[in-house]
């Protein structure tokens, strides 16, 4: 991809990934790539994106996944980044695919801001299977077993967003941080289509339904 | 357009920079972020700041409307507006609803704004807390322990001297129940707006190095008493000279040849466009 065609591609990427920070919860679309591509840093190109968007050598950052050396060296070598451990990094790049507990670690241990620097903490870019926005009532209603929904709450939402998630450990790992506005961390996940959504520290999160079988389902558990 | 500069002005390491502000600034609504304001080449002062955002986030498709004490043709808008086109070579507009970005300096416009829409707004003095702390340091932790005495002592001063608050504009605004914030100098008239609004708004200060945001359906309220409600500025019983319109932000000036008091709107945009469909132009 050409300089010209990269940078257009961050700007419409990057308004994407704005206006789900504005609106968290609700799913959009980062602009589909017209040429295929090779991934210089061995990520997944729509997370890919999101690192090109906001590492560079002003930020530190670190790398969670099966085999995180390799990306790590690439970013680093790339954008001219920090790399460092994921309590002290400002951007925490969890690669799809890597194992959940290492997605929910990386959650807890985010560094979170300041009360005098709540901007201090850490933004986390966190790849996950599917994500998914329902057309309405019934795709909630629907147990699909592959899904999570979610409802948000909180400013960016009028009354409430749902979406759906492959996996929602990471909501757990939120919640157990209980850090006290205004600290906190970002959210923002992206899964292997380009679709995105952001959770800021601000959003209240309720998991809507459950896999069939599984203890609370369809009960709300406020986050 | 002859490429002379990377798109939008800035390199990308700046736009990356700004970019990380704003992110932080929607994600803690009324906060000042502090980020490593460029030079302009337009004086600091004269809207660097909102310039700085409107750069970092306009792309090929964006239509740009930039306007100054609500008019689309004053020389501070007009140079924004042409140094942005020069760099981008965006749609330029002055219809409120075509716009997807809108610049302003002291007002948001009167036509109601959509989800679709982003008002970006350059703030001379972010700091609400300035009149009685002069310290950067100290009201920083100032608003670390959400002490805003200070903020209610000073419109307190000035309904013991006066009888009513007498901030004429950047009447300061408190943001999802935490923040107090400076809503920059947009008239009282113009505060009620950001409450609950459908639209993002982001505040740059470009002097003072700080990007902050309201994201939309947020609650803002203007610091007021229960005994000094906040009021806005009031046009009851006025109309414009020109489109006949009420109930919007008037300007009030003095036919000098007759001695009569007149007013118009203060939006320029929006009175032509009265103006337009009632068959007055």
């Amino acid at each position: 991809m050409g300089a010209d065609k990269e940078l257009h591609h961050i700007q419409l990427s990057f308004r994407a990934v704005m206006d789900a920070m504005a609106r968290p919860g609700k799913v959009y679309n980062l602009p589909s790539y017209q040429e295929k591509r090779s991934s210089h840093f061995g990520l997944e190109a729509p997370l890919e994106t999101l690192v090109k968007m906001f590492i560079d050598q002003a930020v530190s950052f670190c790398v969670i996944a099966s085999e995180p050396t390799n990306i790590q060296n690439a970013i680093m070598a790339e954008t001219h980044a920090r790399a460092t451990s994921q309590e002290n990094a400002s951007f925490v790049v969890v690669a799809h695919g890597c194992e959940k507990g290492l997605a929910e670690q990386a959650i807890a241990q985010a560094k979170k801001g300041s009360f005098l620097s709540p901007e201090a903490g850490a933004t986390i870019l966190l790849g996950c299977e599917r994500l998914a926005f329902p057309k309405n009532r019934d795709d909630i209603e629907k147990k699909d077993a592959s899904l999570y929904w979610v409802s948000v709450e909180g400013p960016g939402v009028k009354d409430s967003h749902v979406f759906g998630v492959d996996y929602f450990d990471w909501v757990w790992a939120r919640k157990r941080r209980e850090d006290e506005f205004p600290c906190g961390i970002e959210i923002i996940l992206v899964d292997r289509q380009g679709q995105v959504v952001a959770i800021p520290r601000s959003s209240f999160l309720s998991v809507l339904a459950m896999e069939e079988g599984k203890e609370g389902e369809g009960t709300p558990w406020l986050m | 357009m002859t490429k002379q500069y990377n798109f939008a002005f800035f390199d990308e390491a700046s736009k990356r920079e700004i970019r990380r502000a704003i992110i932080k600034g929607i994600a803690v609504p009324g906060y000042q972020v502090p980020f490593a304001s460029r030079e302009m080449p337009i004086g600091r002062g004269w809207g660097t700041g909102g310039l700085q955002i409107t750069l970092a986030i306009i792309g090929k498709r964006d239509v740009l409307k930039v306007i100054d004490q609500g008019c689309d043709e004053s020389v501070n808008a007009v140079n924004i507006k042409k140094l942005i086109h020069a760099t981008t070579d965006v749609e330029i507009t002055e219809e409120t609803k075509r716009a997807s970005i809108i610049q302003s300096r002291h007002r948001i416009p009167e036509h109601p704004l959509e989800e679709n829409q982003i008002m970006v707004l350059q703030v001379p003095t972010p700091e609400p807390l300035r009149h009685f702390e002069p310290r950067e340091a100290a009201t920083r932790v100032l608003h670390a322990q959400a002490d805003y005495t200070g903020a209610w002592l000073n419109l307190f001063d000035q309904i013991v001297c006066f009888g009513t608050t007498t901030t004429g504009a950047d009447h300061p605004v408190k943001v999802n129940q935490r923040y107090v914030m400076a809503p920059s100098p947009i008239p009282r008239f113009d505060n009620l707006k950001l409450h609950q609004s459908p639209n993002l708004t982001l505040f740059g200060a470009g002097r003072e190095k700080k990007i902050y945001a309201v994201p939309p359906y947020t609650t803002v309220e203007p610091l007021d008493f229960k005994d000094h409600p906040f009021a806005v500025e009031d046009f009851r019983g006025k109309q414009c000279t020109i489109c006949g319109a009420s109930g919007v932000y008037l300007d009030e000036t003095v036919d000098e040849e007759s001695g009569k008091t007149l007013y118009r709107c203060n939006d320029t945009a929006f009175c032509t466009q009265q103006a337009a469909l009632k068959g007055l132009i």
